[in-house]
């Protein structure tokens, strides 16, 4: 590019500090042209060093249009009037790399990528819930809490039906059904008997032991936005504990929100206050401190 | 690729114009500025002051002297492109859509747009390449179309055509010289928001809202491609050196808002001449593109959006290395 300096430094950055008492740097011309320039300075360990170095200059020519050699004289004007030459920040920057990558049948692959998540959407549709018979998962039944799990009825049918073999082993080893080794316990039905005295069940994942007070709520964010992206625009504002991003099952692709913990709450803070309505990928941010449900 | 990121407007980017060498950038947008970039490294040489209204056209002569605008003010404003001084203004009762010269600059063509009772009207004027010169303000030639508005004009190779883009998505041909109807076409099902001819005229490219893009050929508008997106477009370039074509769009301004990122769509999109694949995209724009443009010796383009960019692209080897099967095995010659 035309507008990139070639004026040759006369100072070589290794001869700042050269008032230890070196010499001044040798320069001899060689009969084919190079410059050989012999100078000395302190290499790391502390020890003196002489540095030769053999340079060859070459000039490039690049023929311009005289038309276009003249224009890149004119005067600024208008609003520019009396600028100084060269690019100015409040008009021009250089944006973000963003590799064009030419492929053929472009299409063909993001098609594609979309009939196998109609496939896998269609496997889903199989889900039916055990309790009300409905297309969703069994622990997102609405009507969870009123009508009696299905799993509940198979629970007391266990030890007699199947092939009239009851394993005593099994059932000797604990009293309680979670032992049993043939009935699996959704999570929802463990810890019953001994526990709580009704329906209390199992938490998964210690949900309720987590300190939410350094967790951010980002919403809004772009479909194509993975984990990794998160983590470079949110790792600059201190150490992540942990990155939630909400992905669709189907499809493996976001579903605009995320949760992202630091360590400490001033990271946390700070980040919020920096990025809540940030422009990243097309859409504005929303960031705020997460707020857990007042029933759970 | 590291697009430069110009940032002179403060309205959406109505069109962008390089000069016949590809060294300057012109930009125009809704707000009432002209702004000349130098393309190599995004450098803002000036800007041109004095239009009363936002922008819709800009146009300069082969010898990069002269530049003139259109602008919703009513008016055509001829500038001095090295000092930014208004030579010369045009008044017209409604406003300008179209600001163009022919090849040679001999012609000056104007299309004003139909409203409070005036009819669409393709003004064309004559016009000499000289900074003294007093540019004749009397029409040698109008053309009306009373009951479908122009979008988009401008003079074939040689000036032997006027070809205009209708807002019913048809294509007119007149002549150059009589601007008698020659033809009428029914290209698209909405409006022409583009029409881009190709380096040599022979040619163009038409965009629409009804997302597709159309080569014609200039002499007998017989369509010869089509290219299909999946969403409204509103401009499309024919680069030279290599065969792809440039389109740019995205779902309405007013629609952005309650839309996701992925329904957006505004990536300029690069199909194959030929062969009317689509074989890339580029990201970039925070909304709809409304031009490109791509350079004269076909080693980049700029592109104008919604959100007030101009992205200037410089294009790297990956472009020019791209190549179908069919194309590697063509012997050489």
């Amino acid at each position: 590019m035309p507008d990139i300096a070639t004026k040759p430094s006369t100072t070589n950055w290794a001869d700042d500090d050269d008032d230890n008492g070196f010499p001044a740097p040798l320069v001899t011309v060689n009969p084919d042209g190079t410059k050989t320039v012999i100078s000395y300075r302190v290499n790391e360990a502390g020890k003196k060093v002489k540095v030769t170095q053999k340079i060859k200059t070459t000039t490039q020519k690049e023929t311009v249009n005289p038309d276009v050699a003249a224009r890149k004289r004119w005067a600024k004007f208008g609003l520019e009037r009396g600028s100084r030459p060269g690019p100015d920040a409040a008009t021009t920057s250089v944006g973000e790399n963003t590799p064009l990558k030419l492929i053929i049948g472009w299409k063909e692959s993001k098609e594609e990528e979309v009939k196998v998540s109609a496939k896998e959407s269609a496997k889903a549709k199989a889900i039916t819930c055990r309790t009300c018979g409905g297309e969703h998962f069994t622990s997102r039944c609405p009507y969870k809490d009123r009508l009696p799990s299905a799993d509940v009825v198979v629970d007391s049918a266990t030890p007699s039906p199947r092939a009239g073999t009851p394993e005593p082993a099994a059932a000797a080893s604990s009293g309680s059904s979670r032992a049993l080794k043939s009935a699996y316990v959704p999570p929802h039905l463990r810890n019953r008997g001994s526990g709580a005295p009704m329906g209390e069940g199992e938490k998964m994942g210690g949900y309720k032991e987590r300190d939410d007070s350094t967790t951010l709520r980002v919403s809004n964010i772009g479909e194509d936005a993975e984990e990794h992206d998160l983590e470079l625009l949110f790792g600059r504002f201190g150490r992540l504990q942990r990155i939630f991003l909400a992905k669709d099952r189907d499809t493996g692709r976001s579903k605009g929100f995320a949760f992202i913990s630091y360590t400490t709450i001033k990271d946390a803070q700070d980040a919020c206050n920096r990025l809540n309505g940030y422009g990243f990928q097309n859409l504005i941010l929303r960031v705020e401190f997460s707020q857990r449900k007042p029933n759970a | 690729m590291r697009p430069i990121l110009l940032k002179g407007h403060e309205r959406p980017l109505t069109k962008l114009k390089y000069n016949r060498e590809g060294d300057l950038l012109f930009t125009t947008a809704r707000d009432k500025i002209v702004n000349v970039y130098y393309s190599h490294n995004g450098e803002r040489l000036g800007t041109y002051m004095g239009h009363q209204g936002a922008l819709w056209d800009v146009d300069v002569d082969p010898t990069s002297t002269l530049l003139v605008t259109g602008a919703a003010d009513n008016t055509v404003k001829l500038w001095e492109v090295s000092t930014g001084r208004c030579l010369q203004t045009w008044e017209f009762n409604t406003a300008v859509k179209v600001s163009t010269f022919n090849e040679d600059a001999d012609r000056l063509l104007v299309v004003t747009e139909a409203r409070m009772g005036f009819q669409g009207t393709i003004h064309v004027y004559p016009f000499v390449i000289d900074l003294e010169a007093k540019q004749a303000t009397e029409p040698i030639l109008t053309i009306t179309s009373p009951e479908n508005k122009f979008t988009k004009a401008g003079f074939s190779y040689l000036s032997k055509y006027i070809i205009a883009g209708h807002a019913d998505g048809s294509v007119s041909q007149y002549d150059g010289k009589t601007g008698e109807l020659l033809k009428n076409v029914p290209v698209h099902d909405k409006e022409i928001t583009d029409l881009q001819f190709a380096p040599d005229m022979t040619y163009f490219i038409t965009t629409s809202k009804d997302k597709t893009a159309r080569i014609l050929d200039t002499k007998n508008l017989k369509i010869m491609k089509t290219y299909t997106a999946d969403a409204p477009l509103n401009t499309g370039a024919i680069t030279p050196k290599k065969d792809f074509i440039i389109l740019g769009g995205g779902q309405d301004a007013k629609d952005v808002t309650t839309t996701t990122s992925r329904q957006g769509k505004f990536e300029a999109r690069f199909y194959h001449k030929i062969f009317e694949d689509e074989i890339g995209r580029l990201k970039g724009h925070f909304g709809p593109l409304n031009h490109i443009v791509v350079h004269p010796a076909g080693t980049g383009f700029a592109s104008g959006g919604e959100d007030g960019y101009v992205r200037v692209h410089h294009f790297d080897k990956s472009y020019y290395d791209f190549l179908y099967d069919v194309e590697r095995m063509r012997p050489e010659n």
